[in-house]
């Protein structure tokens, strides 16, 4: 693992890179909207950009952003306020997760450097720290039935992703029921409900 | 097993149960290198042990790669789940691989230790008070178990207790497994962490070998 972007120089790299980047935010925002939302987690925050969009529509939730990058969480911090944020950890996705109970859980072009196994491992984690009635919205790059809509540029060993079928059975796997909500060549952005009684409550 | 031990009279049904039952070995069994607390934390435990003057024979239990001392003691000990996570871990002297939800005998000598400690994994123990009383089997009167632990986990292997317990809760909650146990006297709860602290929490209880 080793995601070594610079934050200074992401959101411009992004926006190269994903002519659709801000569309893919409030693609999420959208698919996150509603609810009575207290306690976000975002799952590779990045510079802040998903959650600020999601903030939109919870302004008074309080977010805990984690990210293997501490540069990139002190670029968050400058981006959504200090008074918003609960908590940031410095790690990456493959290992043990914040404590839950989260109403919503947000992850935008980051799960795809995990490798297949450790997605649909990461999609077990992420739902018993869901509050009944919470949901997942993941945005991220898939490899895209067509080939030729394979645009985004990739990395060797370091961008692994899967298709939105693969997505699709690990999240159901998980317990999830799973929805596309929006899609744009290889990006997709699902959104997930946990079957039944996803409370770690006993 | 824990309905069979009276001492476990109290906790509610379900409380050392997890949403995947599956042999641990199975969780455990690819190497996970990656680091379970930021550097801060990390630095915390590390300071911890100094002032608790773990030092001698140290016994590491649930160990990995790293095991957060600032210099490595006289002889350390490290048992875990993954043979590779524990080859790596450059403080060791001895290494056991050794599930203890399956087993939580430890299999060394009476007062054989003059430390043991937990970092981070005392919220994936399914049969706590067995095993507290066989740390303070091996250990040497006087001797301290020092269990750390911060507010980040694997919420599938972690006891259903543990994820619906707060922060204080975890405290209280580790404070009862010595005071469940045999042979523990002194047990301190310490929020080693400030209250908002911007990263990674850190807790710790640990007690004496009476």
């Amino acid at each position: 693992m080793g995601f070594h972007f610079d934050a200074d120089s992401y959101l411009s790299l992004m926006r190269r890179e994903l002519p659709v980047y801000e569309e893919i935010q409030q693609a999420v925002a959208r698919a996150a909207a509603g609810g009575n939302v207290r306690r976000i987690l975002d799952l590779g925050a990045g510079t802040g950009e998903t959650s600020r969009a999601v903030l939109q529509h919870h302004p008074t939730a309080t977010l805990v952003l984690l990210d293997e990058n501490p540069g990139m969480l002190a670029a968050a911090m400058s981006t959504l306020g200090g008074e918003r944020i609960e908590q940031t950890v410095v790690a990456d996705l493959l290992g043990p997760l914040p404590h839950g109970p989260f109403d919503l859980i947000v992850s935008a072009l980051a799960i795809h450097h995990l490798v297949g196994a450790a997605k649909r491992d990461l999609f077990f984690q992420i739902r018993p720290l869901l509050r009944p009635g919470g949901r997942f919205v993941m945005a991220d790059l898939v490899v895209p039935v067509d080939p030729g809509e394979a645009v985004t540029p990739l990395s060797d060993g370091y961008d692994h992703p899967s298709s939105l079928r693969e997505l699709e059975s690990w999240l159901d796997d998980a317990g999830f029921d799973v929805s596309l909500v929006w899609t744009w060549k290889d990006i997709v952005v699902l959104s997930s409900d946990p079957r039944g009684d996803a409370s770690p409550s006993l | 097993m824990n309905g069979m031990d009276e001492r476990y009279r109290g906790f509610p049904d379900g409380f050392f149960t997890r949403a995947d039952e599956s042999p641990d070995d199975h969780f455990y069994g690819p190497p996970r290198l990656v680091t379970h607390l930021d550097e801060a934390a990390i630095a915390t435990v590390a300071s911890l042990y100094d002032e608790l003057g773990l030092s001698g024979d140290v016994l590491d239990l649930c160990s990995s790669w790293v095991s957060h001392f600032r210099i490595a003691p006289k002889h350390l000990v490290v048992l875990g789940m993954n043979t590779a996570e524990l080859d790596r871990n450059p403080q060791a002297a001895e290494r056991f691989v050794h599930d203890l939800n399956q087993d939580p005998r430890l299999p060394f000598a009476n007062g054989s230790f003059d430390a043991a400690t937990c970092c981070v994994s005392v919220d994936y123990l399914v049969r706590p008070i067995e095993i507290f009383d066989e740390v303070a089997r091996v250990l040497r009167p006087g001797a301290r178990f020092v269990c750390t632990f911060s507010n980040r986990c694997f919420p599938t292997k972690a006891i259903r207790g543990w994820l619906s317990t707060d922060d204080e809760g975890h405290l209280g909650l580790v404070r009862g497994y010595f005071e469940r146990s045999d042979g523990w006297r002194n047990t301190v709860a310490r929020r080693c962490t400030p209250p908002g602290h911007p990263g990674d929490p850190l807790f710790a209880v640990w007690a004496e070998r009476a």
